[in-house]
Order: structure tokens, then sequence, then C-alpha cells
């Protein structure tokens, strides 16, 4: 109840709030007092229905369905955070959560354009409210499960704590853009607009960066199938804004230096927050159910999320077109080399790589119009960014060549040898290992357009740091382009098997079973003995057996210049339990571990309303440990029901049929490390060496840190200013 | 002057990258077909069944996972060798399987699947009967 109640207070709050800034606009003394308190109350009860649903999960109230389809009892606290934007209506209350409360800082920052900047900003988020009227996650099950069904296991990881809300903050900052773009075309003047938009470009470029890598890490860290970006629509779908934001970050600086490029930043504003409700819409409605590997499902919201995309864009584009004319822009430059014309290219390629993903990750819609819906392969992403890739590289590695100025007669300076001498160097590279033409090409431009920028860097760096913002980044993409061509076009990868009884060989390494330990109910961890030249160690491999499947976990092993990635396919153990019988004071042996059975426990006997228990004391023990542990049967109304017993190691004993008055009891044993007296136990794996895939996650982080860097220098100006 | 020729140079780069990726865009196109136009086309395709008996093993030599489709409406199976890399962490969860790939001398070489799983969205509408028994 109070779940819903927050969540239509906080809807009259904004509603009131947008109404009072509207009303309050027109008149003469401006107090702004009443439409902000409406604000904090939209943002407050938005906090409460977040902080009430928190509470729900942790007191496991499973009469909730959101929190019976993604919790259970024995999820760690931790992970109760996560699952709480673990479906699709928590992430709509964490989404509009993020957009309250950056609302604040729009509040602060807008100045005197508040009144008209805070209501459209509202308006936008309410597509937000549509979404949770129609799912929210306080809908109630009819009858009380026990228990959850638990969070999958693989979301049962740091990294997806943190993806969902960083990217969130992506999406709500890129909704501001767009805010200001609209309030410039009400006001019809657009030389204030840049200056105030540009942090929040800076924040959305970032925050949706960070995201993105770290939703790439995951996937290499967790998912097994050893790369870190798939092309699908999942991905695509923040990739796409990403690449937007990051282009109109680019042609904002030449808008601030120059006044140029007015309508198409104006354009870009509207279009990157056009293309974050377009991604919620592939990857919430069913369209592409059939061509991702996420299970998209109809939420029954195509209608609400088509309608509001259509009236933004519309909106948007159509006010822009109206006012066309009236907006002046200054011409770009006089020169083509000049900084302003690398940036206007940068613009263009950034805008045209979001638009060739757009379009693929849209193939079945387009299809489906023309005629049968067919997705496309990602093969197709990857032909068109090879070059895509060159012209941004090397508009990169010219850029800072705009900015040094050379003296008549004496073009080769020390830079352009340096530039010359790592191309050359990176070509012999390529050359050995035989890459393609169009790879290498790519490689030496990157590794040029690093080496570039990095001069310019250095001698920036004497400086204002948030000078090298632009220099950081673009490092960061070309390492990170560097590392995708070697990590996944020059993988190398081996099938192997492993057996209890031999062991197998690849990339001078010999790989054996060391054993398996059945850690938990559904989990299994093998250790895989790795031995190299002197140095051996072993590799913990993971089975889980859950509800979403068997998640096996891969195990990386990093070396400075690539990873040895080993990712489980299968496990099979025969006869995995194994079963005996005891008579009283007998003991046997499973595995390493030696079994007592001292009697039928009379203490643990329980008659209590119709239920009757029987326990068996056992005593365990194994190298110096030693304790006594008790598997119960149960007698219920419906029979007998099995209570075991979970040794300290993760085995398990049952007892399967016991006979009172000869004192015999059978117990069924479980991951007791059986290996070599039952048959094979054989692990199917793949090897692979991953090079340099350590330039893909370091060019990611200083692509963050470049944004970050642009966000702090644009909103120090900004406040300077004021 | 500097306008036009930028502009000539926009445009230019757009016409290239258009051309570029309208031919990928149809070279890498996979559509749905069934398992009788799979067999006969050549061509790479998308197909979606489930797997027969639940079964799969894999080839130690190639690495390959082996398995068989079985078609809904038809009822038509066809076997099926999947070498994209390891077995997927679904694969034995899974409802239905769409495996990209070309038919070749009796077998459906695919290097892509896509796991179909008993979503938890569709397994909100049949919540009611799991806790029934509760």
């Amino acid at each position: 109840m109070l779940g819903n109640i927050s969540i239509l207070i906080s809807f009259g709050g904004a509603l009131l709030s947008v109404v009072l800034y509207i009303v309050i606009g027109r008149k003469e003394e401006r107090s702004l007092i009443s439409a902000r308190i409406a604000y904090y109350i939209f943002a407050g009860f938005i906090a409460i229905a977040v902080g009430y649903l928190f509470y729900l999960f942790l007191s496991n109230r499973f009469e909730y369905r959101y929190v019976y389809a993604y919790s259970s009892t024995d999820l760690p606290l931790f992970f109760k955070i996560s699952a709480l934007w673990g479906g699709q209506e928590g992430t709509f209350l964490l989404w509009l959560f993020i957009a309250a409360l950056l609302g604040f800082w729009v509040m602060y920052k807008s100045g005197k354009d508040e009144i008209l900047v805070m209501p459209i900003y509202i308006l936008t988020q309410f597509v937000l409210y549509l979404l949770l009227f129609v799912k929210n996650p306080f809908t109630l099950n009819s009858v009380i499960p026990p228990d959850g069904r638990g969070l999958n296991p693989l979301l049962q990881n740091f990294w997806m704590v943190i993806h969902p809300p960083i990217v969130f903050i992506g999406y709500a900052a890129l909704s501001i853009p767009f805010v200001y773009s609209i309030v410039a075309l009400i006001k019809n003047k657009y030389d204030s607009w840049v200056g105030k938009t540009m942090p929040w470009v800076a924040l959305s470029t970032m925050a949706l960066g960070l995201g993105i890598f770290l939703g790439a890490y995951w996937a290499y860290e967790t998912l097994g199938w050893g790369g870190f970006w798939g092309w699908d629509p999942v991905e695509n779908s923040s990739l796409v804004p990403w690449l937007f934001s990051a282009a109109l970050l680019h042609g904002m600086v030449v808008e601030k230096a120059q006044g140029a490029l007015r309508k198409t930043n104006l354009f870009l504003a509207s279009t990157a927050y056009v293309m974050v409700l377009y991604g919620t819409f592939l990857t919430r409605s069913g369209v592409l159910a059939d061509f991702s590997v996420h299970s998209f499902v109809d939420l029954g919201l195509n209608n609400y999320l088509l309608g509001s995309l259509g009236f933004f864009v519309i909106f948007s584009w159509g006010f822009l077109l109206f006012r066309s004319r009236k907006i002046d822009s200054a011409p770009i430059s006089k020169s083509y080399f000049s900084r302003d014309f690398f940036v206007y290219l940068t613009l263009l390629f950034l805008t045209l790589s979001g638009v060739i993903i757009l379009l693929g990750t849209s193939a079945p819609i387009i299809t489906g119009i023309l005629g049968k819906a067919a997705a496309i392969r990602s093969r197709y992403y990857i032909t068109t960014h090879i070059p895509l890739g060159i012209l941004m590289t090397v508009a990169m590695m010219l850029f800072p060549f705009s900015i040094w100025k050379f003296k008549r007669g004496s073009y080769l300076n020390k830079r352009i040898i340096a530039i010359i001498a790592s191309a050359v160097v990176s070509t012999i590279i390529g050359i050995i290992y035989r890459m393609e033409f169009m790879h290498l090409f790519l490689l030496v431009s990157s590794v040029a357009a690093a080496m570039a920028n990095g001069i310019l860097f250095f001698e920036r760096l004497k400086g204002d740091i948030g000078l090298t913002a632009g220099m950081t980044a673009h490092i960061g993409v070309a390492l990170l382009i560097i590392g995708s061509i070697s990590s996944t076009g020059y993988s190398d990868s081996n099938n192997l098997v492993v057996t209890s009884k031999g062991g197998d060989y690849a990339f001078g390494r010999d790989f054996s079973l060391r054993g398996v330990e059945h850690i938990k109910r559904n989990k299994d961890k093998i250790n895989l003995a790795v031995a190299e030249k002197g140095k051996d160690f072993i590799a913990e491999l993971d089975f889980t057996d859950s509800e979403a499947g068997m998640v096996r976990t891969p195990y990386i092993k990093k070396y400075p210049f690539y990873d040895l990635y080993i990712s489980p396919s299968q496990l099979d153990i025969p006869n995995k339990q194994v079963h005996l019988s005891f008579k009283k004071g007998e003991v046997k042996e499973v595995g390493n571990y030696r079994i007592e059975f001292i009697d039928f426990n009379a203490k643990m006997n329980a008659k209590d309303g119709g239920m009757n228990s029987v326990a068996a004391e056992l005593i365990l023990s194994y190298d110096d440990t030693s304790y006594t542990i008790f598997p119960k049967i149960e007698r219920h109304s419906d029979g007998f029901h099995s209570v075991p017993a979970h040794t300290d190691f993760g085995g398990v004993i049952h007892i399967t049929g016991l006979q009172a008055d000869n004192g015999e009891i059978a117990l069924a044993f479980e991951g007791f490390n059986t290996l070599d007296e039952e048959g094979q136990t054989t692990l199917y794996f793949q090897v692979s060496k991953k090079p340099l895939i350590n330039f893909v996650w370091f060019g990611a982080i200083l692509i963050v840190v470049g944004t970050l860097l642009s966000f702090r220098r644009r909103s120090i100006s900004l406040t300077s200013k004021e | 002057m500097v306008k036009k020729v930028r502009l000539i140079l926009a445009i230019a780069i757009v016409i290239i990258f258009g051309y570029i990726a309208y031919s990928s865009f149809s070279d890498q196109m996979t559509p749905y077909v069934d398992f009788r136009q799979a067999r006969s086309s050549g061509k790479t395709v998308q197909v979606i069944g489930e797997v027969v008996n639940s079964y799969s093993e894999i080839d130690t030599t190639t690495g390959a996972l082996k398995f068989a489709l079985r078609e809904d409406d038809s009822g038509d199976t066809m076997e099926v060798e999947y070498l994209g890399g390891p077995k997927p962490g679904n694969f034995d969860q899974a409802d239905k399987i769409v495996a990209i790939g070309k038919y070749e001398s009796g077998v459906f070489h695919s290097n892509r699947l896509l796991i179909k799983c008993p979503s938890k969205y569709q397994g909100m509408e049949s919540d009611k009967d799991n806790s029934k028994g509760i």
C-alpha cells in the first residue's frame, strides 16, 4: 500500500510542481518556493517508494510479486540491493529516483531559466510514470509464498550491483540537454544554452560510458563465452545514446568556441534523448523477442512507449524545424586543418556509428515491415566499424597537429618522428603476427593516434589538467580499439577434456583435474590444476545449478600481455551419490572421510502434533577434524521427508532407509570427493588466449577519466561565469 | 568555400558508409526459416526448435556441441553442431533454442545460439499455479 501511495503522491507533487512553475512564470513577482516545495514532495515520495521497496526486500515480504520474483531468504544483503533493480518494474522506479535526485542539481544550476527548465524536465520524466503505472513493483501475489525464487546467480555480482544505477544516471543526465534545447527553442535564444548544457552532456557521456564498460567487464568475467561485447540489442540500446552523447559533446566544443554547429547540436541533443527512449522501447517491448539472448517479453507497454516516442520525436524535431530559420550559426572555420574541423569530423563519425548501430539493432523491425523479420549478424557491425574506426583514429591523430605550431621548414620535428616511429613499429608487429590488411591499418592508425594524443597530453599536463580531458579520452579510444582487435580477432582457443584419470595439454601448460567440491546444495567447485614452467596454479571453476540455468563461471588468469581464459562447458560426474548401509558402531570410509554410525539419537526424537522425526548420530572424521552430525528423517502428513545433514566441506548426507529393530541405517553421501573410486569424472572446457585484453579495460578507464575531466572543467567554467 | 567542401565531404562519407552499411546489412541478414528451407537454402539462416530428449554431447576432438532440434509445427528434426564456443550457460534449461548457421552435408553447422529460457516475466503469469500448493 505504502509503495503505491508514495508513487501516487509523488506523481501529484510532480504535476503540481509543473503547474506552479507555469503559473508563477507568468506573474511579475516570482517566488518559486511553492513550485520547489511541490518538487520536494515529488522527489521525497519517490525516495520513500524506493526505500519501502528496499525494506520489503530486507524483510522478505514475498507477498509482493516483485520481491518473490527476484529475492529469497538466503540472498545476501548486498545482493538484495541489486535485486531492487533485478526486474523491469524496479528499473523504472530506480530511473525515476535518479532523475528526481539529478533534478535538484538541475534546479540549483538552472539559475534564471528555472521557470522553464524545471517544468519541462519534470514533464520529460512523465514517461517513466506511464511505465510505472502499468507495471509497478508493488503488485501483490494472491497467496504468500514461503520463499522467493531467488536472484539469478549471474546478477549476484558486484558489477551488476553498480552497473544499472550508473547507466540510469547517464540516461537521466541525457534528458537535461534535451530540456535545454527545448528551452532554447522556446526562448528563441541560442547563445547561452551550450554553456549551461555542456556539464550535463559530459556527465551523461561519462556515466553511460562507465556503465557500458562495467557491463562489458561483467560479461567477460562471468558469462564465459570469452568476449566482452556481443552486439546484442540490450547492449546496443545503451551504446547508441552514448555515441550520440559523445557526438554532442564534440559539437558543443565547437559551438562554445565559435558559435558554429548550433542547429546540429540542437538536433543531436533532442535525438540523443530520443535514442534513450527508443532503446527502452526495443528492450521493453516484445519486438526483439526472437533475436536476442535476453528474453524480452511484451510488458503490454508498447503503445505507451511508441506513443511517447512519437510525441518526443515530432515535438522536438518539429519545433527545431519550425525555428530553424531563426537560428543563426557561425561558419565553422576558415581552414580544413583547424581544430574545429577535426572535432566536426569526429562528431560526424560518432553520429554515423550511432546510426549504423541503430539500423542494425532495428533490423528485425525494418525487415519485419518489409516482409519476413530477420536479424543481422554481428559481422555487420564489424565490417562497418573497421573503416569507420580507421577514419576516426586518423582524425584523432591529425587533431593535435591543428594545435601545434610549426615553423616554416622544420616540419620534421621530434613529435612527427615519434609518431612515425610508433606507426612503423606497430606495422612491423602487425606483419609478424600476420594481421589482415584492414586490421593492420586500424592498428597502425590507432597506435599513431595514441602517440600523437599522448605527446599533446604530456605537453598540456604542465598547465591546466582540464585541458587534457580530450587527449585522455582519445588515448583511451585508441587503446580500446587496439585491445579489441587483438583480443577478439587474434584470440587462440583450444577445446580440452580432463578426467580424473588423465589430463590435457595446451599453450605450453598441463591441465589436470584436482578435485570437485560440492560447496552448496546447488553449487560444485572444480579445481583444475594448471602447470606452467615452474609456476603452477589452481583454476577454480564453478557450476551453479539455478532456476535460470546452469551457470558456469570461467576462470581468468591475467598476464601482462594476455589473459588465459578458462571456460568450462560441461561436467560429468558419474554416480555422484555413494550409497552405504551401516550397523550400529560400524565405521566405513567414503572418499577420504571416515564415518561412524553411533546410534539413532533418542534425544533428537520429537513428538509434537503428529509429526515424528528420527535422527542418526554420526561421527565424521578426516584429517585432524572430527565431529558429530545428525541427518534426520521426518514424518509429515504426506509421508517421510529427509532432512539431510551438511558437512563443513559441502558434503551432504541423507538417510535413505532405516531398520530400527536391527539397528541398521542406509545412507547416501554426496560431495565426498569420491573421484578415484567412482569411474571417470570428466570436465570439458575451453582455454583461450586473449592478447592485449588489458588494453580494452585500460582504454575504457581512460575514456571515463577523460569525460570526467571534461565534466569537471565544464562545470567549473559554468560556476565561475555566474 | 570551406562550407561547401565540408558539405561535400560529409555527404561523401555518409554515402560511402551508407553503401557499406547497406551491402553488409543485406549480406549479414539471417532470416528465420523452417527446417525444410534451412536444408535447401545453403545460406546462413536462423532456425528455432526444442532440443530432442534434452540431450546434448560434446565431441572431444572438435569441441563441438552436438544435439538435435525438433520443430514445433512440423515435428521435423535436424542434427545441429555448434562450434561457436563453450556450451551456453542455460542450455540445459532452455525452452527453445535459436541456432544461427548453415546446413551442410546432413548437419546444421551453427556458430551462434540464442537460448530462449522460460523468462521470469512469463513465469509471472503462472505464479498463481506455483503458489497454489503452498
